[in-house]
């Protein structure tokens, strides 16, 4: 049951998590009280992403998300209270990460020190440092960082998938950014971005575990609930991405030795009805060794791996597939292989026991995702990134509502050639 | 006590322990038995095809008919080769474990090993060389567990080179040989943890595993490192801006060793996590890497293990990335920790000891390890007690004799000019 507190609204329950709304500065609440050892997860995420940066300014989300380590006033290492000193001294599992459309904070961490990591999350929600020296120290690591992102043959194949993609959405640069603008970028920059997405009402603070609930209330509200709400809206407005009206198709070469073909299909946004069907649809078609891709491509000694999933995304997505080649398979064999998988599904639909037993399997992995606080935190971070907690609670009873025909309607409606892009990495060994 | 709510019972020859906790279905487990490869002979590479080939059909039904039996459950099961050890793992819901446990007891005891199925193992297992012989970090590890271990180590690995001309020469009887020699309920363990049902579960356990016996295999590998042979070697990449850098030596100690667990701790303030002196020094401070760890790895009963560096850097920080290193170990060598940093580093041990605790994945893998490295079941309790006893003073010693940084062989792997 919801506890009633004065400073908050109580807006919902899903799935054993109780949603509040601080009254005071709009920051929403996500608590589930289910943990089975004393540990916690406290995480916040910020609504916004490398999707809400405007050009010339890309990789700048990512590069705030390491500044954001540098420190406050009251949390900082010249004081020898470093925000990682400080959790990872009581053996918390710290960590950031930023993708399209959000960026998260979140410490894992022993229950008696729940109200350390809440401490530090709104500590720095607004009282970041963010001076010069330490823009300059973090750009370096940043540059280090790209070289090993650009080391890898099939990563930059799958981020020119969705460069080319994408021509006038944000989703088409790399979250990592432009390595021009990552060498440009300035303390103020990074500042701009602070001052436009890190406020109480832009983000959701999910705790996770053996707590105990009231006390968890109390101490979010005392530590945010003197931070005001966002001043103004942001400037940045994201680009709207024209419909594709063709396949687009790109290869490339790189030193290696992997072969592998990607496909990405435009499709709708994570919160479109269409998504429980598609998410069916990755399933049937690489949910273990029964899927039909992994027949028709791994069993068959196409490829060593194949995938299909869609994203979790805000705004309108892909669909992919993935397959690395077996040795000797080529790039035409397996693309064609994937096509007339797909093919066969819009052609002549899907069978109850497919979908049974990819039912069955998103019951099971429902029940594995409520085994350990971090376990829930990490599915229900993308589901607040993609516009909605509850797509995450509700998930798999919206499954069960997706009939065989629904899945081979998606298919055809989404899954065609006139939004498919193609890439092929072909290695120069 | 968690330690005493785990059951720990023989039957036949598997150690079961199992330990009912409050997380609602799900119940995860591991085990291994002992193989005992001829490492020399090249018996890893048959025995990585043989765990490869174990979900792929049995007797008395086909690949399809397994996976369709664990996925409409949503069960999963997983086998690999781990050295000395066949390993097996899976999770699923409670009412499925006695038969997903049979499952993975047939899938063990009476595989199929089917000749069109090597085929395709072999060919997945060129593409993982190729994955390999992609990634520096790879190439750099094992080119420095090549140097550190002779080739009758189970730590040592073979050019990848060597490894495809041998796929070339191996046969499905090969296969077949070494299941039947090897494979058995030598020095098993099975732990399971999480909604279990202990008298369903210790049934299947008996029905499955009770009679598997298995005859005395001599040990056939070396289990000592390689004297010291500080140096440096280069494995050449194209296109590879980053490089990534290995760094270390052969260590002397095996698990049961007391300067264990102090040097783990000094290692651990080296370069364990974020907050340790390699990342606040070479990373927060002079912004030369993404990443640098240290650690001991490979320590176990019966092997010497090897301390470990490992760093990333752009290659325009390369010679100065490799002296900050060095530097930095020397003086922590010199210096050892400071009182301060023991305190820290004992409560962030504990700390992340007791995390790690949360899931029934992690549960079952700290009391898997522990009954694998001659540890009772009370060791799961008695380890951060073990920790927080730790003075630094035993952590100086153990520093001191055990990081050699002057005997470090380096390994650099990526785009690096002559």
């Amino acid at each position: 049951m919801a506890l009633q507190v004065e400073a908050y609204d109580h807006m919902g329950t899903s799935g054993g998590i109780e949603e509040y709304r601080l009254r005071e500065n709009g920051l929403q609440v996500l608590l589930c009280a289910e943990g089975v050892a004393p540990v916690v997860t406290v995480m916040v995420t910020y609504r916004a992403g490398s999707g809400d940066e405007a050009p010339g300014e890309t990789g700048g989300m990512h590069f705030l998300e390491h500044v954001m380590f540098k420190g406050t006033e009251r949390y900082n290492k010249h004081r020898g209270t470093s925000v990682i000193d400080m959790l990872q001294g009581v053996g918390a599992q710290v960590n950031a990460t930023t993708s399209r459309d959000r960026t998260n904070y979140y410490a894992v961490l022993p229950v008696e020190h729940m109200g350390l990591a809440i401490d530090i999350e709104a500590d720095r929600m607004r009282g970041l440092l963010l001076n010069a020296g330490d823009v300059e120290a973090e750009r370096t690591v940043i540059l280090n960082e790209m070289d090993r992102a650009e080391n890898d043959p099939l990563g930059n194949t799958y981020r020119s998938l969705w460069s080319t993609a994408y021509r006038s959405h944000p989703y088409g640069h790399p979250t990592l950014g432009w390595r021009d603008d990552v060498e440009a970028m300035t303390a103020e920059g990074l500042r701009r971005l602070y001052d436009a997405y890190y406020w109480p009402d832009r983000a959701t603070l999910s705790v996770i575990g053996d707590v105990d609930v009231a006390q968890a209330l109390r101490l979010i509200a005392e530590r945010f609930g003197n931070i005001p709400s966002a001043p103004h809206r942001p400037e940045t407005e994201r680009a709207r991405e024209p419909e594709q009206a063709g396949e687009r198709r790109f290869t490339t070469q790189a030193s290696g030795y992997l072969a592998a073909v990607m496909i990405g299909f435009k499709i709708p946004e994570t919160r479109h009805p269409d998504s429980e069907a598609l998410a069916m649809l990755a399933g049937l078609l690489s949910g273990g060794k029964s899927s039909r891709l992994y027949r028709r491509c791994t069993d068959q000694g196409l490829t060593a791996h194949v995938s299909a999933r869609m994203a979790p995304v805000r705004d309108p997505g892909l669909f992919e597939c993935i397959a690395i080649l077996s040795p000797g398979r080529t790039h035409e064999e397996v693309e064609a292989a994937i096509g007339e998988e797909i093919g066969r599904v819009c052609a002549g639909g899907v069978t109850a026991e497919e979908m049974q037993r990819v039912r069955n399997q998103l019951r099971a992995a429902e029940a594995f995702s409520r085994d350990g606080s971090f376990a829930m935190a990490a599915p229900l971070n993308e589901a607040i990134a993609a516009g909605d907690w509850k797509l995450f609670t509700t998930f798999r009873e919206r499954l069960e509502r997706v009939t065989a025909q629904d899945v081979q309607r998606v298919a055809q409606a989404h899954l065609a050639p006139h939004g498919q892009t193609t890439a092929w990495t072909i290695p120069e060994a | 006590m968690l330690s005493a709510r785990v059951e720990a019972s023989m039957v036949g020859p598997c150690r079961l322990l199992m330990l009912k906790t409050a997380v609602d279905s799900v119940v995860s487990w591991r085990g291994s038995f002992v193989t005992n490869p001829d490492i020399g002979r090249g018996d890893l590479l048959v025995q990585m095809l043989t765990a490869a080939l174990l979900d792929k059909g049995t007797r008395s039904r086909d690949r399809f008919a397994i996976a369709q039996d664990l996925e409409n459950r949503g069960a999963l099961i997983n086998f690999a080769s781990d050295r000395l050890r066949m390993a097996f793992s899976g999770r699923a819901l409670q009412r499925d474990i006695p038969d997903v446990l049979r499952i993975t007891a047939e899938s063990l005891r009476e595989p199929l090993l089917g000749e069109e199925e090597f085929m395709k193992a072999k060919a997945n297992h060129i593409t993982a060389i190729q994955q390999v012989r992609d990634n520096t970090a790879a190439q750099a590890q094992r080119a420095l567990l090549r140097v550190l271990f002779s080739e009758t180590h189970p730590h040592y690995v073979e050019p990848e080179t060597d490894t495809l001309r041998r796929l070339d020469t191996l046969g499905v009887h090969m296969v077949h040989d070494y299941h039947a020699a090897h494979f058995g309920g030598r020095g098993m363990v099975l732990v399971c943890v999480g909604d279990i049902d202990l008298d369903a579960t210790r049934r299947a356990v008996e029905e499955i595993f009770e009679d598997w016996s298995a005859p005395a295999l001599p040990a056939a590998y070396t289990t000592e490192a390689q004297p010291d042979r500080p140096g440096q070697t280069h494995v050449p990449m194209q296109d590879k801006q980053n490089l990534d850098v290995r760094m270390g030596h052969g260590l002397e100690i095996r698990r049961a060793d007391t300067a264990y667990i102090p040097l783990s701790v000094g290692m651990s303030i080296l370069g364990g996590n974020f907050s340790a002196r390699l990342m606040q020094r070479i990373r927060e401070e002079m912004g030369l890497t993404y990443g640098i760890y240290a650690q001991i790895a490979g320590v176990d009963p019966q092997l010497h293990g090897y301390v470990l560096v490992g760093v990333t850097l752009s290659r325009e920080n390369l010679a100065f990335g490799l002296e900050a290193t060095q530097v930095e170990v020397r003086r922590f060598v010199e210096e050892g920790p400071t009182e301060g940093e023991l305190g820290i580093r004992k409560a962030t041990i504990c700390g992340a000891y007791k995390v790690g605790l949360e899931t029934t994945v992690g549960l079952a893998g700290t009391l898997y390890r522990h009954a694998v490295h001659g540890f009772d079941v009370a060791y799961l309790d008695h380890f951060p007690e073990e920790v927080t006893a730790v003075t630094r003073r035993q952590v100086r010693d153990a520093v001191t004799q055990y990081l050699r940084p002057d005997a470090f062989h380096t390994t650099i792997a990526g785009t690096v000019e002559a």
